[in-house]
């Protein structure tokens, strides 16, 4: 049976889509967008992150670890080599003080879709459902499908989140199972596409592409990045393409955030958008109408 | 809508501005009364012509601008005393009057005519005097060290809401009836003819002195309007006066007449005498709906004058701060709200669905007015349209904890469980906090709250309480010995029924006591039945009578019980002996095991049926132990999971308990999870909580946070709507939420006067977030600390 590699599970996800859902974060993302919210969702593999806040340096750890990639230091209480390590979690099963996590696990679809529909009273008062998000969901795309199978067969409404950066024949073979496609865009034009996100987005405008042609419901999400993608010749270029390719009429912007400071932190990664600019809601207004002008319903903020 | 106009913002300052003063004016009538006629009279005629006399001599209030008339002390927010009932001593007195937070200030004049006048007479035949000594060793042992407390001890039973029967028949027709039940009494067959005779001619007596009271106001105004110079003052003077002329002697005719007439009512209840949750309007958008649309129609009002009057009507309530409290009962319900719970919302008597123009109307204005009395609750049916409930969530998202939502269908199950007529059931609602009433037909006081988590504690000391150094409860067996969850589990569900027996042995006492020192006539002629059977409120005349206890520490003992389920008897990962020595210790070096139970326990609020289970086995208990038992009125005991204040003072006498709580922290409240173990999000939370039997319960309370951000725009405001939906659906009784970040709370501490306005959810009823105390503050800032 195949397996995925989920890094979180989202109970009463209310920014993915219509109504109360859940959202599943698969592992694993082809991009490498510098303004990336879920780093940790961006490697295939899963690993351990350690928060030395809450670490009371009871050493259970140490004593644990098979590969001695736990040690002790002072004054830095205790060190973590991520080299050393196999992502094996008995020292996150040991932790008293639930300071070391594991970013992803493997789960099977009949244990995703029991814990999602769990909640399947909640998707029936509020028009809601499962919603697969990431990482790049598609990335594991057998394993959404199986999910979305499964799912569906309970009446759950299953949107997928995605950045369209896959095979083209993926997209063909998961569309029939999801009902909503969450698609983002996060430039317009290759290059700059490439210098931001680590590839070029002509295979992604093509998918969205085949989606549009086979009817499927899409609402493009865009994050709103000053100076990178909010300049009205980008935004209008968009606008073009999506009138003349496709029957999209529905955005959603989202206005760039850092909360994923502290995430970068625990990752021991570079934050590279420490000094971005946040939009204001002014910014956000003035991107939405250059949208609203071209005959798009937009949407701020979820 | 209409704007809140000049006049009601001007009302609402002076009531919110009006400081709380101790007023004797009370205490001093009724002092002479007594002094002068004790004796003389049956104790109802006694209680009753004091009331009369009362009615007749207090002074009456006019403010400016005012449109309702009636205040229980001689201005706002001047509470008087009820010294037949607790007699409050110089020290009393001069504790309320420095305390910080809600001071009761006192005058040295004040206390100068309780020195010579007030507390020489009562000292020592005060009710609470008589009964206090009359309790048995066991009840002062658990009442003292903090497993029990109790609310008939300084306060009368209350906790009743009025419904429409007055108004279709005024007081006139009222007395006229009991008189005429006195003339059928059947003194060769009735044996308790002669009794009935002495409460119904006190019910009749409390007519008069209502009557008599409203009429001594047509007159003042009357005076007023003949020297009023500014013509449209002098006509709104003219209409009170014949308002008051007119109500509540006969049935009011339009909104101003309706108004005022409940208004009398309320003023009526809560000054003979002093009843917990005051004396709640209930229905209120419902009731006042047929004459709200006549006046309307007969063009008397329009719909901004109709606001007008609505508002003055409502502000009425913010100037009457509860009754002075002192000792444990300041301790269990620590606030100047003095919980009037009115209703919006929820299914007509016969069946339909109950939303119209002034449930939206009153929506508005317990926005606008932003005080923390009246309490407003929306009975949230099936058939009450989406509109309204979203319109509800809007206000919810403003943070102030109003409205509170309850399911109307679910409150339906419950009273037709206990045998009310499903017409009676409809008509019922939300008294006090969460507590299920039947309004107008009903007596259903809160007897007192029972610490679940200290009964765990007892279960773990064999009986012993270390903080008083005593054996408190009964021997349980030595825990350190037990072999099994199971024999953990038979201990406490001995001293859980120990406790219980002690106290209620205690309240069948109480009450008698109140039905025969304190009976409350006027309000027995208010309520359904009391006239029918001649009986006082407080001796079970009421239609229906139920005697709720309140749990509180459901969450904590849940998790500390899944806890020691886990790591002592499924993983064999610590002793008996290591756990006890640890929570004896308060988890002084004890780090790991405090984590370890903490962290790597499933614990209650995450929908996981491990601890899930505990929960309802635990609760089931408390349900099965209570429900039914027939209380000394005739009535019957029903379970509730209510904590108002009490899961701090609980948490002050409970020492460290194994879900890694420190000693002395707070408890859990309500049925909330533990402060910051829910960690599966609000749908799983919500799950949990629906596990408990709620339709077997008289009310249970559940809090849930949530960040601003979350509720933002239309859609936050339907998932919020859809979220209470489904809560319902699962049979839930109660949500109410607080919207509010914890960064700001922690502002709000620092910087207090830039935030004087900021109201937060306790737990059953909003508080000024200044006002409830450094540790109260740092418990509801808990609430939120791991959203961020």
């Amino acid at each position: 049976m195949i397996e995925g590699n989920i890094f979180n599970i989202e109970h009463f996800a209310i920014h993915d889509g219509p109504g109360i859902r859940t959202t599943i974060f698969l592992k694993g993302c082809p991009m490498a967008c510098v303004w990336c919210h879920n780093p940790e969702g961006l490697s295939g593999k899963r690993h351990i992150v350690r928060s030395g806040k809450k670490c009371i340096v009871c050493i259970e750890c140490i004593k644990c670890c098979p590969q001695g990639a736990l040690e002790i230091s002072t004054p830095h209480g205790i060190v973590f080599d991520s080299e050393k390590c196999i992502a094996c979690g008995k020292c996150v099963d040991i932790c008293c003080a639930n300071a070391i996590e594991m970013v992803g696990g493997a789960m099977s679809p009949r244990q995703v879709a029991d814990i999602a529909l769990k909640d399947v009273t909640f998707y029936d008062e509020s028009g809601g459902g499962v919603t697969f998000s990431g990482g790049e969901p598609l990335f594991q795309w057998e394993f959404v499908r199986e999910c979305a199978i499964r799912l569906k067969e309970r009446g759950v409404h299953i949107a997928v989140e995605t950045s369209g950066a896959v095979k083209n024949d993926v997209i063909k073979h998961i569309a029939p199972h999801v009902d909503l496609f969450l698609y983002d865009l996060k430039h317009i034009d290759p290059a700059e596409h490439k210098k931001y996100c680590g590839m070029g987005n002509e295979n992604i405008l093509e998918n969205l592409e085949t989606l549009s042609a086979m009817g499927k419901e899409l609402i493009i999400r865009m994050v709103v990045i000053p100076g990178i993608n909010d300049a009205p010749e980008y935004l209008e270029r968009l606008c073009r393409f999506l009138k003349e390719t496709s029957g999209i009429r529905s955005v959603s912007l989202l206005p760039l955030h850092k909360s994923a400071v502290e995430k970068y932190k625990r990752l021991d990664k570079e934050f590279f958008i420490a000094d971005f600019e946040i939009p204001d809601d002014e910014k956000m207004e003035s991107v939405a109408e250059i949208f609203q002008n071209k005959g798009f319903t937009v949407q701020i903020g979820s | 809508m209409a704007k809140l106009t000049d006049r009601i913002l001007k009302l609402k300052e002076q009531s919110k501005n009006a400081e709380v003063w101790i007023d004797p004016e009370r205490a001093q009538i009724v002092t002479r009364f007594y002094s002068k006629n004790a004796g003389k009279y049956s104790i109802p005629v006694l209680r009753a012509r004091s009331f009369k006399n009362l009615m007749e001599k207090k002074e009456l209030y006019l403010g400016d601008d005012e449109l309702i008339v009636g205040e229980r002390g001689r201005a706002p927010k001047l509470i008087p005393t009820f010294p037949e009932i607790a007699s409050h001593s110089v020290e009393d007195l001069k504790v309320l009057d420095a305390q910080d937070p809600i001071p009761y200030h006192v005058s040295p004049k004040t206390m100068d005519i309780y020195e010579k006048e007030v507390i020489p007479y009562w000292e020592g035949s005060a009710l609470r005097d008589k009964m206090f000594n009359q309790l048995s060793d066991e009840w002062q042992t658990i009442y003292n060290c903090g497993l029990i407390t109790e609310t008939m001890e300084q306060r009368a039973p209350g906790s009743m809401a009025l419904d429409e029967r007055m108004f279709g028949m005024g007081l006139k027709k009222a007395k006229q009836e009991i008189e005429e039940a006195i003339e059928n009494l059947d003194f060769l067959t009735d044996f308790q003819a002669t009794d009935k005779r002495e409460q119904l001619t006190a019910m009749a007596i409390t007519c008069d002195g209502m009557m008599i009271y409203a009429k001594r106001y047509a007159d003042m105004l009357e005076n007023k309007a003949a020297r009023e110079t500014d013509p449209a003052r002098k006509k709104e003077l003219e209409k009170m006066a014949d308002v008051c002329r007119r109500v509540p002697e006969n049935k009011p005719r339009d909104l101003w007449e309706v108004l005022q007439m409940s208004w009398f009512m309320h003023v009526g209840v809560i000054t003979e005498s002093n009843g917990w949750d005051a004396c709640n309007a209930g229905h209120i958008d419902r009731h006042f709906y047929p004459y709200y649309q006549k006046s309307l129609e007969a063009g008397l009002l329009d719909q901004e004058s109709a606001k007008e009057l609505l508002s003055a009507w409502w502000i009425k309530y913010n100037n009457h701060p509860a009754p002075a409290k002192y000792g444990v009962s300041a301790l269990e319900s620590g606030t100047y709200n003095d919980f009037v719970n009115i209703s919006l919302g929820g299914i007509t008597k016969d069946g339909k669905d109950a939303v119209n123009d002034l449930s939206y109307i009153f929506l508005e204005i317990l926005d606008e007015i932003e005080f923390i009395q009246p309490q407003v609750h929306v009975l949230l049916s099936r058939m009450n349209p989406e509109h309204f409930l979203k319109e509800a969530c809007k206000v919810i998202r403003k943070g102030r904890g109003f409205p509170a939502m309850f399911n109307a269908e679910a409150l339906i199950e419950q009273q037709l469980r206990v045998g009310k007529t499903i017409s009676d059931a409809r008509g019922g609602g939300i008294c006090g906090c969460v507590e299920t009433t039947c309004y107008g037909k009903e007596a259903a006081p809160l007897i007192g709250y029972i610490n679940i988590a200290k009964i765990l504690e007892l279960a773990l000391q064999n009986g012993y309480d270390t903080r008083v150094d005593k054996q408190v409860g009964p021997k349980s067996g030595d825990a350190k010995d037990f072999k099994s969850y199971e024999a953990l589990m038979e201990a406490f569900k001995k001293q859980a029924q120990y406790v219980i027996d002690t106290k209620l042995r205690g309240s069948q006492y109480l009450i008698q006591m109140f039905a025969k020192y304190v009976p409350q006539p006027f309000l027995s002629v208010l309520i359904e039945g009391c006239v029918e059977s001649g009986k006082d409120y407080n001796d079970g005349g009421p239609k229906y009578n139920v005697s709720i206890l309140p749990g509180v520490g459901i969450g904590t003992v849940t998790d500390s019980l899944s806890a020691i389920k886990k790591h002592v008897f499924d993983e064999n990962n610590y002793s008996m002996g290591e756990v006890i020595d640890a929570l004896n210790a308060d988890w002084q070096n004890n780090e790991h095991m405090r984590l370890t139970f903490a962290n790597k326990t499933p614990r209650y609020g995450n929908d996981n049926d491990y601890a899930d289970s505990i929960m309802k086995e635990v609760s089931d208990f408390f349900i099965d132990t209570v429900d039914g038992i027939k209380d000394s009125r005739g009535g019957t005991y029903r379970m509730n999971m209510l904590p108002t204040t009490c899961h701090m003072y609980f948490g002050e006498v409970t020492g460290a308990t194994c879900d890694g709580r420190r000693a002395g922290k707070p408890l859990s409240e309500g049925i909330s999870p533990v402060q910051g173990a829910d960690l599966s999000g609000p749908t799983a939370s919500l799950k949990s909580a629906a596990k408990m039997d709620h339709s077997r319960t008289c009310g249970t309370l559940l809090n849930m946070k949530f960040l601003p951000d979350v509720l933002k725009g239309d859609t936050g405001i339907s998932k919020l709507a859809s979220l209470i939906r489904t809560y319902f659906t699962y049979g839930g009784h109660h949500i109410q939420f607080n919207v509010c970040d914890a960064d700001t709370l922690l502002l709000a501490q620092q910087t207090p006067d830039d935030y004087n306005d900021l109201i937060v959810r306790v737990a059953g009823y909003s508080d000024y977030f200044n006002v409830i105390g450094e540790n109260l503050q740092n418990e509801i800032i808990q609430r939120y600390a791991h959203e961020i």
